[in-house]
């Protein structure tokens, strides 16, 4: 056999340096947890081409993004220039973990709880002492309490929050009316809504037509914690970092039973299959739902309902009414090429595009003025107002650990999954759920 | 007589060395035109591959340097419930399809083998799900699956059956899947009509000369015949029954859901990879998962000289 230039070990020793070296650019560089400094300053820190990320909202959402991005382009033109780009939510966090691996993090992305693993490896910038020179600081127009979860360090904030979101009972009134039934209002129980459920119940032969309730987001591990909330529990001891779980509480598992029976035991919202069902004829929105409790980020959606609709707080749990809330904003990592050019678009949308974000109807803006303002409330159901009154007293509806994804997937996903097919008992989804997530804590 | 031998030898030195620097000159043409192929292989497949393999003795988030963590993430392996829950799951599944596919394949490959008028249509047609992009065919038979609108309970509510929840029934979910997979045998039937028309029309006759039927035919000559053709299907039925992964993610949402009963290795790996962001642990699944499929295919061509016809073994 003649020789070859390139022996194998040769070949396999280059293959083996190469991919040496490719691992070795799998680090992102870290540097110092202080403050980035505040965007008042005359001096701006990187690039004034702003490129922000985030994920696709539908075309209505993603059409107002743009407009917000011209807006903010022709107040700072000259100093700064932005374009946003949108990417699937199924691919965003892939994207932005890539960005970060390669060493070349995204300039600013739009957050969702998976960023706290971002900032637990000390990739996201300290952002209050931008924070702390704009009005977004300002106790008497801004619910500063509800930023609290924002400071994983229990100081400062790491993310930029503009709009809130929570939760709610939405309803038909088309139903309601056709029923003569009175519409849902703050005095709501859930028996209420169990026994009016009955009522606008439509069956033809032993197929229903239309179901009064639909679990809605109750099917959802945050939608079924507040009634744990309201139970006086919850399923952890604190969102940030919690040290212990608490689905073993009796309370916990009677909210589970409370939801199951709503499908199974009364049968007053369908069962999961026939759910697919419903939502394959729209669910809520395609006017098969009387009710249905679900996130207030649905009302852009409910807006090209052809019924009549409107929203009242969540019923009362056993008395009591505990609103989640979460918030919507900005986080800028660390090596962000465009730090001023960033934390300024951050800060703009979250105080001077306030009234616009009421305006535009999608998002709910944190500001107190403008969530309260008439822009705000002209064309939302007259429900939204009594709705969201208790938000300054809502508790955050996430959970704050750098493996929450997997504790969420492995262990609160498929035991509800088991809970709500009826293949579960609720203490047994309570027991292996506080038995799976204190496993991966 | 000398300077002849002399001047004879020199012509063919120079031959010699004409020859030696065109072969020279070919090999290098020969080295640069597959240039391009073996760097395309090593930085995108071998180079990828060593990583991978180097990475599966880290833990690795992308979003920290790699850390070395020697054997630890197949050590894990072992102890995982899902990663064990998956593995039983795909080789249900492979147990399934992978005869599934190869039976339908050789039995409508026979049908469409015969003189019969319109028989391109009928070829094309049965071969069709085979070049439907995977998500396509998927959406469509969560179509079929659904348990209140889908065709399938349609049908059943005709006979007064309630049909079960074909995809959220954790006794069905995964025999759903199989019967997809089992489906799509349009690639293997194509394969074997291939090898159909390559089989000699004077051992049939033979055969009818010695009383054989229709059914005795196929047992007697067309399936030793084409044992080649069912070795080469077994070997590609295999590697792509582990790798299936499209079907699954689309018709559970990527949750594996039942209760994890359709949770094939490739969707728990994706799960781990891009949702748990383990990277290591993943890496350490993907070469499980290369060392099954290689396993696998070492036994079948182990067993090949007890059962497949070839015309080497003939001589």
């Amino acid at each position: 056999m003649s020789s070859s230039p390139f022996s194998r070990r040769t070949l396999l020793g280059g293959a083996l340096a190469g991919s040496a070296l490719a691992l070795a650019g799998c680090s992102p560089s870290s540097s110092s947890t202080s403050p980035a400094p505040a965007p008042t300053s005359t001096e701006v820190i990187g690039k004034t081409d702003l490129t922000v990320y985030a994920w696709t909202n539908g075309t209505a959402i993603d059409q107002n993004f743009k407009k917000s991005v011209e807006a903010f382009n022709k107040e700072y033109a000259g100093k700064f220039t932005a374009k946003i780009n949108f990417l699937p939510y199924d691919q965003y966090w892939q994207k932005i973990q890539l960005q970060y691996a390669a060493n070349q993090p995204f300039d600013m992305y739009y957050w969702d709880v998976q960023a706290y693993a971002h900032y637990k490896k000390g990739l996201l910038a300290n952002l209050q002492a931008a924070v702390d020179t704009s009005e977004l600081s300002d106790a008497s127009k801004y619910p500063l309490d509800l930023f609290k979860p924002w400071k994983f360090d229990d100081a400062n904030l790491y993310g930029i929050p503009e709009n809130i979101q929570s939760m709610a009972l939405f309803y038909n009134k088309a139903h309601f009316d056709a029923a003569g039934i009175a519409y849902p209002d703050a005095t709501w129980t859930w028996d209420k809504v169990i026994e009016t459920a009955g009522a606008l119940t439509k069956k033809s032969g032993n197929k229903v037509t239309q179901w009064g309730l639909d679990i809605g987001d109750l099917g959802v591990w945050w939608g079924i914690q507040t009634l744990a909330w309201s139970a006086g529990t919850a399923f952890f001891d604190k969102p940030l970092e919690p040290t212990k779980f608490q689905l073993d509480d009796p309370k916990v598992a009677e909210a589970f039973a409370f939801v199951q029976d709503l499908m199974w035991a009364k049968h007053v919202a369908p069962r999961p299959d026939e759910r697919d069902a419903n939502n394959q004829a729209g669910g809520f929105a395609g006017g098969v739902i009387s009710m249905a409790p679900g996130g207030t980020w649905n009302i852009t959606s409910y807006q090209q309902m052809k019924d009549g609709w409107d929203m009242a707080p969540l019923p009362l749990y056993q008395g009591k009414s505990v609103m989640p809330y979460w918030l919507g904003g900005w986080v800028i990592p660390k090596e962000s090429a465009a730090l001023t050019a960033a934390e300024t678009f951050a800060l703009w949308r979250a105080t001077k595009f306030q009234d616009q974000m009421a305006a535009d109807h999608d998002w709910i803006p944190v500001q107190n003025a403008a969530r309260e303002s008439d822009a705000m409330l002209k064309g939302m159901p007259d429900g939204f107002k009594a709705a969201m009154a208790g938000i300054t007293s809502a508790q955050i509806g996430d959970l704050y650990t750098s493996n929450s994804q997997k504790i969420l997937d492995q262990v609160f996903s498929p035991n509800l999954d088991q809970l709500f097919r009826n293949k579960q008992t609720p203490q047994d989804t309570a027991a292996k759920m506080q038995q799976g997530a204190t496993a991966l804590l | 007589m000398a300077t002849t031998h002399v001047a004879a030898r020199s012509a063919a030195t120079g031959r010699k060395r004409r020859r030696s620097g065109l072969a020279r000159r070919e090999a290098l043409w020969c080295y640069v035109f597959m240039a391009p192929a073996i760097l395309g292989v090593l930085l995108f497949s071998v180079g990828p591959m060593i990583a991978s393999f180097v990475l599966s003795f880290t833990s690795y988030d992308m979003l920290s340097s790699p850390e070395w963590v020697g054997p630890k993430n197949y050590t894990k392996l072992a102890a995982d419930p899902l990663f064990l829950k998956s593995l039983q799951v795909t080789l249900t599944y492979a147990v399934v399809v992978v005869p599934g596919t190869m039976l339908m394949g050789l039995v409508v490959a026979i049908l469409l083998n015969a003189k019969l008028p319109a028989i391109g249509f009928f070829r094309s047609a049965y071969y069709l799900p085979t070049v439907i992009g995977g998500v396509a065919v998927a959406r469509v038979w969560a179509m079929l699956y659904n348990p209140e609108v889908g065709l399938f309970n349609q049908i059943l509510g005709l006979f007064g059956i309630d049909g079960p929840g074909w995809l959220t029934d954790e006794r069905w979910a995964l025999w759903s899947l199989a019967f997809m997979g089992v489906w799509g045998f349009g690639g293997t039937m194509l394969i074997y009509l291939a090898g159909l028309q390559g089989i000699p029309k004077e051992l049939y006759e033979a055969a009818e000369v010695d009383g054989a039927g229709g059914f005795r035919k196929h047992i007697f000559v067309t399936i030793p015949m084409l044992s080649n053709v069912t070795f080469f299907n077994l070997v590609m039925g295999i590697i792509g029954a582990l790798q299936v992964f499209a079907e699954p993610f689309v018709l559970t949402q990527g949750t594996g859901r039942p209760n994890n009963s359709t949770l094939l290795l490739p969707l728990y790996l994706y799960k781990v990879a891009f949702e748990y962001l383990e990277m290591g642990y993943a890496a350490a699944i993907a070469w499980v998962v290369f060392a099954i499929t290689l396993v696998l295919t070492a036994l079948v061509f182990r067993s090949l000289p007890l059962w497949v016809h070839t015309e080497v073994s003939d001589n």
